[in-house]
């Protein structure tokens, strides 16, 4: 409906100076680090006065950069698995259970979502010590987990309701049983909403600093949180290009959401995650 | 009537019976929402109420038991964490403030003048997928440029030091929020027809009086719904006041933080962060009870 109308009126709108103000605004700080990281010398200046690519192979070479990174990837990954493994079956139920299991799973995941980061990692945390349990990564994994669910049950929601459910019907009526319908005909048709709720929670177990902060391990750091210990010391253009290098993945990530058709979902994610 | 003869445009009416052909999931959903909701249970609400049950623990110690208020009233006798609340208190209310305006602006202006509106949707969108620490890092390094260049201009003699002040946490928490409060006014406005602003203008009303009368009103509950997540987000900030505060700021998440990692003072920073969570309460309560009153007509 919305790409109708804005056919029917492409005939010049204006455009808002206040809002592109704004928008170069946000974007203004990651053009200033991305232009700091090609700075040829070993200390910051904006604007800089040479372009070199040199930091950038410092910063994948820095050792705990580089240790810290794969951990926090390969937690990212874990994360997505998990959390689909969650959240598809739980979307199909909001859309397709009765009104009790609708209710009590709009609770369970809207409740989290307006809980400060910290205080849920803070539960997790005393929660894992009265388990003894030591390995940090489990507790990394669900704690993320946990942030990026409201999110990918909200995608999921909005991509299973997009689908016409006589479809579905119509599969059963030639034959098809139940789950072969739903794996044919609607499965299908909700990939991109999947891969949309995965880029979430990927970008979010990626992204995340306060549960990482409380539930990582001294050995065992995420990405964020060893540059946020690394910017404590020093800010110099390793920290730059490394910082660079994430603004690439959420660009990417969002450039992949917009194809999907999930970045607008991300405005009902009601706050950041710090 | 089965599915293969139901053939009626897009959009019309469902026919009798529709309801009844939407397709059920097994158990009504239980067993597909259950891996979810065991998940929450297990890693939300048992660690919840473990905090709660720790801020009431007789000593620091881990899994200490017994039962006492002290952690409570400890917190409220010290003035550095009293101070800490404050601090806690104001960022997040001036940030409400700030965020509501510019947000309110923006959707505003979105709305009036919708050119490139797709564009600047995902513009003002993908920052957010941009880690946090990145964009205060970056927020920093601007903040040193803006005050070199006002130096060099003459208009300051000295360094703004905003990258380490109660106004750089405030920017930053603004940077942060202002993505969802605005999509969450703009939404609001959505219902509101440009051409009321039209009629407004031409029964006489002024700028001011169309802003006020006209497009506020309609823009209340997208500002409600996006204070309140900003008050939340910007209270229970930990990354922005430690990394803008330059360890001079303190508020309640940095004390929950500190208690926890510096002294293993557990049932302090459960009772620490059982305050943060009354806190947050306060404007969740307060605007659930106020916008009931507003859809029923109460002024």
């Amino acid at each position: 409906m919305t790409t109708v109308t804005t056919r029917a009126r492409r005939t010049r709108q204006p455009v808002s100076l206040f809002t592109l103000l704004v928008t170069a605004l946000l974007l203004l700080p990651l053009l200033v680090v991305a232009l700091a990281a090609l700075h040829p010398d070993e200390y910051l200046l904006f604007p800089p006065d040479g372009i070199s690519l040199r930091w950038f192979g410092e910063a994948l070479e820095h050792p705990s950069f580089r240790r810290s990174l794969v951990l926090s990837l390969q937690i990212a990954v874990a994360s997505v698995i998990v959390g689909l493994l969650l959240t598809v079956p739980a979307a199909i139920a909001l859309t397709r259970g009765n009104r009790r299991v609708r209710r009590t799973l709009q609770g369970a995941t809207v409740t989290p979502l307006v809980t400060p980061d910290m205080l849920i990692a803070l539960g997790i945390l005393i929660m894992l010590s009265q388990f003894a349990l030591s390995s940090s990564m489990v507790g990394l994994v669900l704690g993320h987990v946990l942030v990026g669910v409201p999110l990918a049950i909200q995608v999921l929601v909005a991509g299973l309701a997009g689908v016409d459910p006589n479809l579905e019907q119509a599969a059963q009526t030639l034959g098809a049983s139940r789950t072969r319908a739903f794996l044919t005909v609607t499965l299908p048709s909700i990939l991109p909403a999947i891969g949309s709720a995965a880029v979430f929670l990927f970008i979010f177990s990626f992204d995340n600093v306060s549960i990482s902060l409380f539930l990582a391990s001294p050995g065992q750091t995420t990405l964020p949180i060893t540059m946020y210990q690394y910017l404590e010391y020093n800010a110099d253009p390793t920290v730059a290009a490394m910082s660079t290098i994430l603004i690439v993945v959420g660009v990417a990530s969002a450039l992949l959401l917009g194809r999907l058709g999930g970045l607008g979902q991300l405005a009902g994610a009601g706050r950041a995650r710090r | 009537m089965t599915a293969a003869t139901d053939v009626r445009p897009p959009g019309a009416a469902p026919p009798e019976g529709a309801a009844r052909r939407r397709p059920q999931a097994p158990f009504g959903g239980w067993l597909l929402s259950a891996p979810l909701l065991v998940f929450t249970a297990a890693m939300f609400l048992y660690p919840a109420l473990s905090v709660v049950r720790t801020s009431l623990a007789e000593s620091n110690e881990r899994g200490s038991g017994g039962f006492t208020l002290r952690h409570y009233a400890d917190f409220f006798a010290d003035e550095l964490y009293v101070r800490a609340l404050l601090n806690t208190l104001v960022i997040a209310v001036v940030t409400v403030i700030i965020t509501a305006v510019i947000g309110l602006i923006f959707a505003y202006q979105l709305t009036v003048r919708p050119g490139l509106r797709a564009l600047q949707i995902s513009l003002l969108l993908t920052p957010l997928l941009i880690n946090g620490v990145v964009r205060i890092f970056g927020l920093q390094l601007g903040l040193i440029s803006v005050s070199d260049v006002l130096m060099w201009l003459g208009i300051v003699d000295s360094p703004l030091g905003l990258q380490h002040s109660m106004t750089g946490i405030v920017m930053a928490l603004v940077m942060f929020q202002l993505p969802f409060m605005a999509m969450a006014v703009y939404a609001s406005l959505s219902r509101l027809d440009t051409s009321v602003l039209e009629a407004a203008r031409t029964l006489g009303a002024g700028r001011v009086a169309v802003i006020t009368r006209v497009v506020l009103p309609v823009a209340v509950p997208g500002l409600v719904a996006g204070g309140v997540l900003t008050f939340a987000a910007a209270a229970g900030a930990f990354i922005v006041p430690a990394m803008m505060g330059g360890g001079r700021i303190n508020t309640v998440p940095q004390m929950i933080y500190i208690s926890v990692s510096q002294s293993d003072q557990w049932a302090t920073a459960s009772a620490f962060a059982v305050i943060l969570v009354v806190i947050l309460l306060v404007p969740i309560l307060f605007s659930a009870r106020w916008s009931t009153r507003a859809t029923y007509g109460g002024r």
